[in-house]
């Protein structure tokens, strides 16, 4: 292998661990030491990759939170109408998480712990997850400081349920809130009564 | 009783929101804490023997306030349940504006504190998605406490990022917003949209 393949590698494997780690002990009990032994590299490696445990943990959230921002792009493609969209960006999002509760917790319970590095990223992650409720705005009379109110209150909601879900060790389980979640989001445009109705029809 | 002065534990409470407000959570120390205060270190140690032990004490003190004051405006208000699910997120919201550095400790700060002072803070929405729940008139299944769950976590991260960017007008002003969110999957669109045209301030 040539020397900048196995450095890249390093620092997938570490980001790999940091996410292991953290989903079984939380941030505050994730250390430098730990990180680079689960990766099966020295500490030195590790501080040529990050500055800190927090810049190791931004990265891991990073690279994440792209990868969720294509999955619910590629799953809102998949359908023509902007509620379904909403469903299956919702429905691809929270199977994802319950597939791997190491990264949910990662993502939704341990990223609010970590302080200041998070919280640009944290925006980050939410403004492209308001962005899927967007097109929601047409044809309602909502002023757009409204509109981003409301968006941000949905979005935000969402990610605190799931959180708490996750938070309290039932990662598995998180399917179960994809009709809430569902309703949720779309009964500010749609109403409660067709939102719940698109909620609760099977998917796909 | 005559005038007093503030206690020694009045006086390290305004102390311990202000340095919070200042420099965080993490770089809060029992040396700051007495400076702030004129107090010795012995004293405030005599109090509390760790900053954390200091923020646990006062988080607890705030808690209760507004749990009391949460309740006592839904009870007391009189009227339907959209009406008084306003007056206790309008007492909510309005206890958070009284001091923003109060409301950056207790929504904020908290995180960074421990575990279990996130299970406390979130135990504290769960009080906000309890009433919010009430709205339920009969249940089919459990989806309506799960949306409630998820409309008192909407007010909290709303409120938690206003906190953080700690810019615009007063809280009070998403009262509306607030309550149509609340009231919309309990009572639907138009009786929820009604609340969207309502003032903040009534008075």
């Amino acid at each position: 292998m040539r020397p900048g393949a196995i450095a890249h590698n390093q620092r997938e494997r570490l980001l790999g661990a940091l996410a292991t780690i953290v989903g079984e002990r939380g941030y505050n009990g994730t250390t430098i030491e730990l990180i680079a032994e689960t990766a099966a590299v020295s500490n030195r490696t590790f501080y040529e990759n990050f500055s800190s445990r927090e810049d190791c943990f931004a990265a891991a959230y990073e690279a994440l939170d792209d990868f969720l921002a294509t999955l619910v792009e590629e799953a809102a493609a998949g359908e023509e109408e902007w509620p379904a969209q909403v469903a299956a960006a919702s429905r691809a999002l929270i199977a994802f998480l319950a597939s791997r509760p190491a990264l949910a917790r990662l993502y939704l319970v341990e990223s609010a712990v970590v302080g200041e590095a998070l919280v640009e990223l944290r925006q980050r992650s939410a403004a492209r997850l308001t962005a899927l409720l967007e097109p929601g705005r047409d044809d309602r009379d909502l002023e757009p400081a409204r509109a981003a109110a409301i968006e941000e209150g949905l979005v935000g909601g969402i990610l605190t349920l799931l959180g708490r879900r996750v938070a309290a060790g039932e990662a598995e389980e998180l399917e179960r809130y994809a009709p809430a979640v569902i309703e949720f989001a779309l009964a500010p445009y749609l109403g409660a009564d067709e939102a719940r109705a698109i909620a609760v029809s099977p998917a796909g | 009783m005559g005038a007093r002065g503030p206690t020694e534990r009045e006086r390290i409470r305004a102390a311990l929101i202000d340095l919070v407000d200042e420099g965080g959570y993490e770089a809060l120390e029992l040396r700051s804490i007495a400076e702030r205060t004129g107090l010795s270190s012995s004293a405030v140690a005599r109090e509390f023997p760790n900053p954390e032990a200091c923020f646990v004490a006062i988080w607890e003190e705030i808690d209760a306030e507004l749990a009391s004051l949460l309740n006592d405006a839904y009870e007391n208000e009189e009227g339907d349940w959209p009406v008084r699910l306003r007056a206790a997120l309008d007492a909510f919201l309005g206890f958070l504006d009284v001091d923003p550095g109060r409301a950056r400790l207790y929504v904020v700060e908290v995180m960074l504190v421990s575990e279990a002072m996130r299970a406390r803070r979130e135990a504290a929405q769960a009080r906000l998605a309890a009433i919010i729940g009430r709205g339920r008139q009969e249940s089919e299944d459990d989806a309506p406490s799960k949306i409630a769950e998820a409309v008192s976590g909407a007010v909290w991260y709303r409120v938690e990022s206003r906190l953080r960017r700690g810019d615009g007008p007063a809280l009070r002003a998403e009262l509306p917003l607030m309550t149509y969110f609340a009231v919309l999957p309990y009572r639907g669109t138009e009786i929820a949209r009604a609340q969207l045209a309502r003032r903040s301030h009534p008075e």
